[in-house]
């Protein structure tokens, strides 16, 4: 038999999952193996040797190459590597490869199990000019506005003008392909344009190899909720609650929190439905977000939806307790939803911060540095969900997040206080961070009373943010300096690359240091 | 003595062991109170557990809650107010530059755009003035902290 005894009877068995992917989305896929009695590999570049993701899985296969398309997005090598490892499924993560149909099919084609929805479901939900019909077919509400695909920014500038016009200003102009605020502009007032045009094509171009941009009217004072959906192949399908994501600096999301502090019931359960029936539109299989704008007036538009796992997927694990992988993983195997709608309830309150390795008081730019010190809170209900520790750098090779910090509480100001707690009891020194700034945010009146627009950072630190000066601190540096009580903080570098010359850790197998 | 400069660019001189320390050359008590023990990386402020660690010449330090770095001010040194110089803020490739060798800018106006972890950055002039030297080109990749753009500054 393969697999596990739980995969008994399973149509598509699976017992080794290699993940396509890196940092802490691998290592958390990595844990849910060991949990299921499954075996797992990693894959890693160079700039990942000796990295926890790859240290974590069970074997790990090395990507030789420069550049993401060499190793993280080279699916040919991804296939060599499961070969190589007798891998059976592989699990793509987030970013990366995971929303590219082409991976999906040439996954299944080299008859391994994909864990994820399938390529037309991808490619549906992938272009957001089809998978905007496709919600007004299925009478899911879609933003009001005018779409317009731009290919060529030379030729299309008459084109654009005449669009953006009828569109109306404030307008946002998005990557078709794109996606975590990447090739995404707003657009003021007409003479920034083409401006912002020529750079959001240019993202996008970079970021996805395609340059199509799109203008829509830009919604202010909304809300981002978004729904969790988890489907399985027999065609049953339950929403898993929502998450808010307002919170958001240049597009990117800082703080998510579930429920949302506003959702009326009501709303939610049309929300859930809607979101079932935007699942169902395009046969989806797995876990998947639909994301919403909800406007001042409490009615809502569809944004757009992911089909893969998210990265705020823990808040919906804390306050539903479910395991999402874990589903994925059973959905996958060909296993049916081992629950119904009305077994799922919302249980307290979650809420997760991303920690980046950036700067909030120089325009959220961001920054680089080792981690010196690395000491997470600790305590109940607190989850932490990182793919670097103490010792590791923060480096320009890949995305600045370096953790996620997530709390459960029984309700929502509890779970504020917690979050607050924690944030000041991490420990993370040696490279400049949001952890202040996540602080401030905890504490602020508007986040308490949920005020949690799109706009929020905007609107209540128009100046910008700083952090508080301390008369103390120059004591404590003189001291530390004056008794020497720093511990030496070397990077060595090897022929091998980054990391200690002599690690015990790499020749272990399933290590959690 | 230790010499140390803050986040706001405030100087120290702090002596251990003294009952005075001065900040931008105004005289401070120094009432604060240390314990260490024999770990590494943390000390006891007044009764409170601080964290510290020296990266390069940088102290940063974790106290009630908060992250500061100090920086040990070498005599030599000079401070970052560089005159009318600017300097990349963080390392990436040059992807547009927005001015020439002669131009007339004024403070705020963007002129070179950068690219860093896929996102782009506008670097805007820090000073109005004329532009006295570029130093980059299009599709050179920058350190952090890499001049590159001179400006001389109108009085």
């Amino acid at each position: 038999m393969v697999g596990p005894d739980w995969m008994e009877g399973a149509p598509h068995p699976i017992s080794k999952i290699l993940v396509a992917n890196r940092g802490e989305i691998a290592c958390r896929i990595f844990r849910s193996c060991a949990e299921l009695g499954l075996g797992s590999v990693s894959i890693y570049s160079e700039p990942d040797r000796g990295s926890l993701h790859q240290q974590t899985a069970d074997e790990s296969v090395f990507l030789p190459g420069d550049t993401l398309s060499e190793t993280y997005l080279n699916i040919e090598a991804i296939l060599a590597a499961a070969e190589e490892t007798g891998a059976d499924a592989i699990h793509p993560g987030y970013g990366f490869l995971s929303e590219r149909s082409t991976f999906a099919n040439a996954v299944k084609a080299a008859g391994l199990v994909w864990i994820g929805p399938s390529a037309h479901a991808i490619d549906e939900m992938g272009d957001k000019i089809s998978a905007r019909r496709a919600m007004v077919t299925a009478g899911v509400p879609v933003i009001p506005g005018e779409e317009l695909p731009l290919e060529n920014p030379d030729e299309m500038v008459e084109e654009l003008v005449r669009a953006a016009t009828r569109v109306g200003y404030p307008l946002l102009l998005k990557a078709s392909a794109g996606g975590g605020g990447k090739g995404m502009r707003v657009v003021r007032e007409p003479r920034n344009l083409q401006r912002e045009y020529a750079a959001a094509s240019r993202e996008a171009a970079t970021s996805f190899g395609d340059g199509t941009v799109y203008v829509e009217r830009l919604l202010e004072k909304s809300r981002h909720v978004e729904v969790q959906v988890l489907t399985d192949m027999m065609g049953n399908a339950v929403h898993l609650f929502e998450r808010e994501c307002s919170i958001q600096r240049r597009h990117q999301k800082v703080v998510e929190e579930a429920p949302s502090p506003v959702l009326e019931q009501t709303t939610r359960e049309r929300m859930g439905e809607a979101a079932v029936n935007a699942a169902k539109a395009v046969d989806y299989e797995g876990a998947g977000t639909v994301e919403f704008l909800l406007a001042e007036d409490g009615e809502f538009h569809f944004l757009e939806m992911n089909t893969r796992l998210q990265v705020e997927h823990p808040i919906t694990e804390c306050i539903s307790g479910v395991d999402l992988v874990v589903e994925q993983i059973r959905v996958a195997a060909g296993l049916p939803l081992p629950f119904s709608q009305s077994e799922l309830t919302i249980r307290g309150h979650a809420i997760e911060v991303r920690i980046y390795a950036e700067d909030p008081a120089n325009n959220f730019l961001p920054a680089i540095g080792p981690l010196a010190l690395f000491r997470p809170p600790t305590g109940p209900g607190i989850r932490l969900d990182t793919g670097v520790r103490e010792g590791d750098e923060a480096s320009i090779d890949f995305d600045p997040m370096l953790a996620k910090l997530v709390v459960h509480a029984p309700d929502r100001e509890a779970a504020i206080r917690r979050m607050k707690r924690a944030c000041e009891d991490f420990v993370l020194l040696g490279v400049t961070t949001n952890l202040g700034f996540l602080c401030d945010i905890m504490s602020h009146p508007a986040f308490h009373a949920g005020d949690t627009t799109t706009d929020f950072i905007e609107v209540n630190w128009p100046e910008g943010w700083s952090p508080k000066s301390s008369d103390v601190a120059p004591f404590i540096a003189a001291a530390s300096e004056h008794y020497g009580l720093s511990r030496k903080v070397t990077t060595v570098e090897t022929e091998e690359g980054r990391g200690s010359p002599y690690n015990p850790f790499l020749s272990l197998r399933r290590s959690f240091p | 003595m230790v010499e140390l400069r803050d986040s706001n660019n405030r100087r120290w001189e702090i002596t251990i062991g003294s009952s005075e320390a001065t900040c931008d050359g105004e005289t401070f008590v120094n009432e604060h109170t240390f314990e260490i023990d024999a770990r590494p990386n943390r000390l006891w402020v007044d009764g409170q557990l601080a964290h510290v660690v020296k990266v390069q010449d940088d102290w940063w330090i974790h106290i009630d809650g908060h992250i500061h770095v100090l920086s040990i001010d070498e005599l030599g040194l000079s401070g970052s107010g560089d005159e009318g110089g600017m300097t990349a803020p963080m390392p990436g490739k040059i992807l547009e530059l927005l001015c020439n060798i002669g131009d007339q800018v004024e403070t705020g106006q963007t002129l070179i755009v950068m690219e860093a972890m896929k996102m782009e950055h506008r670097i805007a002039a820090n000073v109005s003035g004329t532009i006295a030297a570029i130093h980059h080109d299009v599709g050179e990749q920058v350190d952090a902290g890499a001049t590159l753009i001179d400006i001389n500054s109108e009085e």
